[in-house]
C-alpha cells in the first residue's frame, strides 16, 4: 500500500470513527420512528425486490439523463414481443422533472393514469430527466439547477419552437425557471405544470427530509472507505441498498405512492442500479432540500415571475395539494400571488389552484382523481401548440 | 557676420516669409526665375513635377491663389536654394494645409444633420437616418455606432454583414447571453473541483473557494477584453440611445439575463463565505437575507474592480495614455527603490507605456511624410499595438488587480457581515488576525490555480465581405 493510501485509509477510517454517534442516532430514527404507512411501503419495496425484475422497461434511454417513455406503456399495453418498439413520433415533447426522492420510473404510474382520462396525451412524446448524479450539482440550488440545464441541453437543441414542462416539488420549481427562460430568452411556445413547488420554506421541515438529509456526512464517507476497502464492498452493497430502500419506503409512505404499480416501478429501479450511487444521489438530495433557505427561494419565486410578465409564449399552471404534509401550502400561495402581482403577470398566464384531498405527490398517487391534472397537461400543449414562437435572443443566435 | 533668423517652413507665411527673403536676396525677377526653373525641368536634372507658372508662384508668395496642388511650386522653392530637407518640410506644410482646405467643407456638410438645434427639429425617423451616416467609421470604435436606436441597442443588427453569428452585429442581450454561457462554464468547472473535496477536508476546501474568486474575477476581465463590444454596451451613457422608445420586453429581458449572470457572478464569493469567512458557524447562514446582501454589495464590489482596471489600464493607455501614466505615477517613480512590500511595476507596464509612444510616433511620423496616408495604414499601426498591449494589460491584471482581489473579497465580506449582524465581534477579530496574519490566511491570499480554467473565445478582427 503506498504511503498516500495509507494516509487516506487512516483518514477514512478516523472520519468514519468520528461519525458513528451520529451514524447510530439517524439509525435509531430509521427504525424507532417507522409508523405503520412506512411499514407497510418498506415492506413491500422489500418483497418486490425479492423477485427479479420482469418484463420490457418502459423507459428507452436517449441521451445521458434523458429517458424516453415507450409509447405502449402509455396506452396501457403490453410491450410487444422482440423488443424492438418504435419510438412516439408526436409533434410535441412534454418534459417531466423528478421530486427529491424520486427516480426516472416515479412519474410513470400517474402518467399512465393521466393518459387513460385523456388519451391525447398518449400521442405525445414524453421525456424523463434523470437528476444529476455528481456531487457538485448539490452545493446548492443555482448550481443544481444549472446542472439539470446541462442534462437538457441535447434536448433543447433538437426542440427549439415548443416545449411543455412539467415538474413535482423540487422539479417543479426547476420546470418554473427553465420554462421562463426558455420563453423569455429563447422566445419557445412553453406550457408549465408545475406542481406542489416550495415557495417558501416551512417553520419546520419534516423529520424525514432532515434524517435522510442528515446521513450525507455518514454516505460521503462511505462510499471512500468502501473503495479503500475492497473486502467490504460486497456488505457496503447490502448495507447501502438497506438503507435506500428504508429511504425510499418513508418516502413512498408520505408521498401516497404505496400502489403495487408504484412499487413495482420503484423496485425495478434499484434492480437497475448500484445502490451505492443511489443511496449516495438520495442523501445529497435531501440535504440540499433541508438546506435551501427561504431567501433562495424567494429569489427564484421573483425571477421566474419577472420573466413570465413579459413572455407571451409561456403559459404556467402552478397546483399543490391541500393535504401537502411537507409544504405549508398556505403561504407558498401566498407568496405566489404576491410575486405576480408585484409582477404584473397577467392573469391568464399564470393560473393557481389547490387541489382537494391530495398531498405532497400530486400526480404519483395512484388513488388520485387525474381528471382536473390530465386537463390542466392537455391545456399546456395547446398553448404549447397554438401559435408562433416569439423573438429569440439565446444561444441559438451565437450557432445560427 | 550678423546671424539670420531661423526660418519657419511648418507654417505656410514661414515659407512665403523665407522665400520672399530669399527671391528679393537673389536679385532677379519671376520671368528669369520662371525661365531657370523651366530649363531644369525640362533637361531633367531633378524628379519634381512640371512646375506651375512663374506669376502662380509669385501669387502664392503674395497670399493671392490658394493652390490645390502645390507639387509644381517645388522646383521654384528647389531654384531658390531649398535643400532636400527644407523641401520635405515645405511638401509636408503645403499637403497639410490643402487637405485642411479640402476636409473642411466636406466636414460641414457631413456633420451639419448633427447640429444639436436641426437634429431636435427633425422627425425621430429621419434622425435615427442621419445618424447611421456615422456607420462608416464603425470599425475605428469598439461598439457598433450603427446601434444608435434603443432597438438596435438590445438586439443588434442580426441582419448585418457576418449575419447573426458574427458578435459585432450583436445587441446588449445577445453579449449577456454569450457572457453568461461562458461564465456559467467557468463556475461548473469550479464547483466541479469544490465538491471534489470532502466537507472534512476544510484547508483544501477554503484554498479552492478562494482561488475560485480570482479565477472568476480573471474570467470576467478576459472576457471584457476579447469583447470590449460588451464593456461598451453595459456602460453606455445615452450613446446609442437617441432618447427614443425603448422596446419594453427586451428591457426587460436584459433586466432578467443580467440578474441571472450577476448571480453567477458571485457564486464563488457564497462559496468564500460558506467555508471561511463562516467558518465553525453552525447552520447555512450564508443563505440568509442578510448574508445575500452583503454577498452582493461585496460582489459590486468586486464587479467594479474588473471596470476600474479596464478604465484606467485598458482605456487609460489607449490614446493619449494619459490616465494610465497618471494612475500609476507613485508606482512608477519609486519601482527603483528598496520597497518593503511587493513589486509595483514590471517589465509589462513599462512595455505598455513605450509601444503606446512608439505607435503614437510612428503615425506621426507617416502624417509628417505624407500628409494624404491612407487611414487604413495609421489604423494597422494601432491595430498592431493593441495586440501587443493586450498581452500586457492580462500580465498588469495578474499583478495589480488580481493578486489582491482574495484579500480584498475576505476583508470587504467580513467587514460587511460584520456590519449587518451576521458576525460577531470576536469573530470578526478572530477571522482578520488568521486571515491577514498567518502564514495560512497568506497561502490563501495568494490561492491561484496553476492552469487557467476557461478559454475566451476572440473576436474576429475582420469582417467578411457580403458577397
Amino acid at each position: 500500500m503506498s504511503l498516500r493510501r495509507w494516509r487516506k485509509w487512516v483518514q477514512v477510517g478516523w472520519r468514519q470513527t468520528v461519525l458513528l454517534p451520529r451514524l447510530y442516532l439517524l439509525i435509531g430514527w430509521l427504525f424507532l420512528r417507522q409508523r405503520a404507512p412506512h411499514r407497510r411501503a418498506i415492506a413491500a419495496l422489500f418483497k418486490a425486490l425479492r423477485a427479479p425484475a420482469s418484463g420490457a422497461s418502459p423507459l428507452r434511454a436517449r441521451e445521458p439523463g434523458l429517458y424516453e417513455v415507450e409509447p405502449w406503456f402509455l396506452l396501457g399495453h403490453d410491450a410487444p414481443q422482440g423488443g424492438a418498439t418504435e419510438a412516439n413520433a408526436g409533434e410535441l415533447t412534454v418534459v417531466h422533472l423528478l421530486g427529491t426522492g424520486e427516480n426516472i420510473y416515479s412519474p410513470l404510474t400517474g402518467l399512465r393514469a393521466m393518459c387513460r382520462v385523456d388519451e391525447r396525451l398518449c400521442a405525445l412524446r414524453h421525456v424523463i430527466v434523470d437528476t444529476p448524479h455528481d456531487a457538485a450539482g448539490y452545493l446548492g440550488p443555482q448550481e443544481f439547477a444549472t446542472r439539470l440545464r446541462r442534462v437538457l441541453a441535447p434536448l433543447l437543441a433538437r426542440e427549439s419552437e415548443r416545449l411543455v414542462i412539467v415538474g413535482l416539488s423540487r422539479g417543479a420549481m426547476a420546470a418554473l425557471d427553465l420554462g421562463a427562460e426558455l420563453a423569455s430568452t429563447e422566445g419557445m411556445r412553453i406550457g408549465v405544470l408545475a406542481m406542489a413547488p416550495p415557495m417558501t420554506r416551512p417553520k419546520r421541515a419534516p423529520h424525514s427530509v432532515l434524517n435522510i438529509g442528515g446521513f450525507e456526512p455518514i454516505m460521503e464517507n462511505f462510499i471512500p472507505y468502501l473503495e479503500l476497502n475492497p473486502w467490504l464492498l460486497p456488505m457496503g452493497r447490502w448495507i447501502t441498498r438497506d438503507l435506500y430502500v428504508r429511504f425510499s419506503g418513508f418516502i413512498l409512505a408520505e408521498l401516497r405512492m404505496v400502489s403495487d404499480a408504484s412499487i413495482a416501478m420503484f423496485a425495478r429501479y434499484i434492480h437497475a442500479i448500484d445502490p451505492r450511487l443511489a443511496c449516495l444521489r438520495s442523501v445529497r438530495e435531501f440535504a440540499l432540500l433541508g438546506r435551501v433557505s427561504d431567501a433562495e427561494l424567494r429569489h427564484a419565486v421573483s425571477m421566474a415571475m419577472q420573466r413570465y410578465s413579459f413572455s407571451e409564449s409561456a403559459h404556467v399552471t402552478v397546483c399543490w395539494g391541500d393535504e401537502d404534509a411537507w409544504l405549508e401550502v398556505g403561504p407558498c400561495r401566498e407568496r405566489l400571488e404576491g410575486m405576480i402581482a408585484r409582477h404584473a403577470v397577467p392573469s391568464e398566464r399564470v393560473e393557481v389552484h389547490t387541489l382537494k384531498g391530495v398531498s405532497h405527490g400530486v400526480s404519483r398517487e395512484p388513488a388520485q382523481d387525474y381528471t382536473q391534472l390530465a386537463a390542466w397537461l392537455q391545456r399546456a400543449c395547446e398553448h404549447a401548440r397554438g401559435g408562433q414562437r416569439a423573438q429569440s435572443y439565446g444561444s441559438k443566435m451565437e450557432s445560427a | 557676420m550678423m546671424a539670420t533668423a531661423p526660418e519657419d517652413l511648418t507654417t505656410l507665411d514661414g515659407i512665403r516669409e523665407a522665400f520672399l527673403a530669399r527671391f528679393q536676396a537673389a536679385g532677379i525677377g519671376y520671368h528669369t526665375l520662371g525661365e531657370q526653373v523651366l530649363r531644369k525641368y525640362f533637361s531633367a536634372e531633378s524628379q519634381h513635377a512640371r512646375p506651375a507658372s512663374a506669376m502662380t508662384f509669385r501669387n502664392f508668395l503674395q497670399e493671392r491663389t490658394t493652390l490645390r496642388d502645390p507639387t509644381g511650386l517645388l522646383l521654384y522653392f528647389e531654384a531658390l536654394g531649398a535643400n532636400e530637407d527644407e523641401l520635405r518640410r515645405i511638401r509636408g506644410t503645403l499637403q497639410q494645409d490643402i487637405d485642411r482646405k479640402l476636409a473642411t467643407p466636406a466636414q460641414d456638410v457631413s456633420l451639419r444633420a448633427f447640429r444639436d438645434t436641426e437634429l431636435e427639429d427633425m422627425p425621430y425617423s429621419r434622425a435615427l437616418a442621419e445618424c447611421e451616416a456615422a456607420t462608416r467609421f464603425e470599425q475605428s470604435v469598439a461598439a457598433p455606432i450603427a446601434s444608435v436606436s434603443p432597438t438596435q441597442y438590445l438586439i443588434g443588427t442580426p441582419t448585418g454583414p457576418g449575419g447573426a453569428g458574427d458578435s459585432r452585429n450583436w445587441g446588449l442581450l445577445q453579449h449577456v447571453q454569450a457572457l453568461l454561457e461562458f461564465l456559467e462554464g467557468v463556475e461548473l468547472k469550479l464547483q466541479d473541483d469544490f465538491a471534489a473535496v470532502p466537507a472534512s477536508d476544510g484547508k483544501k476546501r477554503k484554498w479552492l473557494a478562494a482561488a475560485g474568486v480570482r479565477e472568476m474575477a480573471l474570467a470576467y476581465v478576459s472576457y471584457l477584453l476579447e469583447h470590449p463590444e460588451l464593456a461598451e454596451h453595459l456602460l453606455s451613457y445615452r450613446r446609442y440611445l437617441l432618447q427614443g422608445p425603448m422596446p419594453d420586453r427586451e428591457r426587460r429581458l436584459a433586466v432578467a439575463m443580467m440578474q441571472r449572470m450577476v448571480r453567477c457572478l458571485y457564486h464563488p464569493y457564497e462559496r468564500f463565505a460558506q467555508v471561511l469567512v463562516f467558518e465553525g458557524v453552525k447552520g447555512e447562514p450564508h443563505r440568509t437575507p442578510d448574508a445575500e446582501i452583503a454577498i452582493e454589495v461585496v460582489g459590486n464590489r468586486l464587479f467594479g474592480v474588473g471596470l476600474t482596471f479596464l478604465i484606467t489600464t485598458v482605456l487609460g493607455s489607449s490614446g493619449t495614455g494619459a490616465f494610465f501614466v497618471a494612475s500609476q505615477l507613485a508606482r512608477r517613480e519609486f519601482s527603483g527603490e528598496p520597497l518593503l512590500g511587493p513589486p509595483v511595476w514590471s517589465d509589462s507596464h513599462e512595455a505598455l507605456i513605450r509601444t503606446q509612444d512608439a505607435a503614437i510616433a510612428q503615425v506621426n511620423a507617416m502624417v509628417e511624410a505624407n500628409a494624404r496616408v491612407r487611414y487604413g495604414d495609421i489604423k494597422a499601426v494601432f491595430e498592431r499595438q493593441d495586440a501587443v498591449a493586450k498581452q500586457h494589460h492580462y500580465a498588469i491584471f495578474e499583478q495589480d488587480f488580481a493578486a489582491t482581489l482574495v484579500r480584498d473579497a475576505g476583508t470587504w465580506l467580513a467587514t460587511e457581515l460584520h456590519h449587518r449582524g451576521l458576525l460577531s465581534d470576536s469573530a470578526l477579530a478572530k477571522f482578520f488576525k488568521e486571515f491577514l496574519t498567518s502564514a495560512e490566511g497568506k497561502r490563501l491570499q495568494q490561492a491561484k490555480y496553476a492552469q487557467r480554467q476557461f478559454e475566451v473565445r476572440p473576436r474576429a478582427s475582420v469582417r467578411p465581405r457580403s458577397g
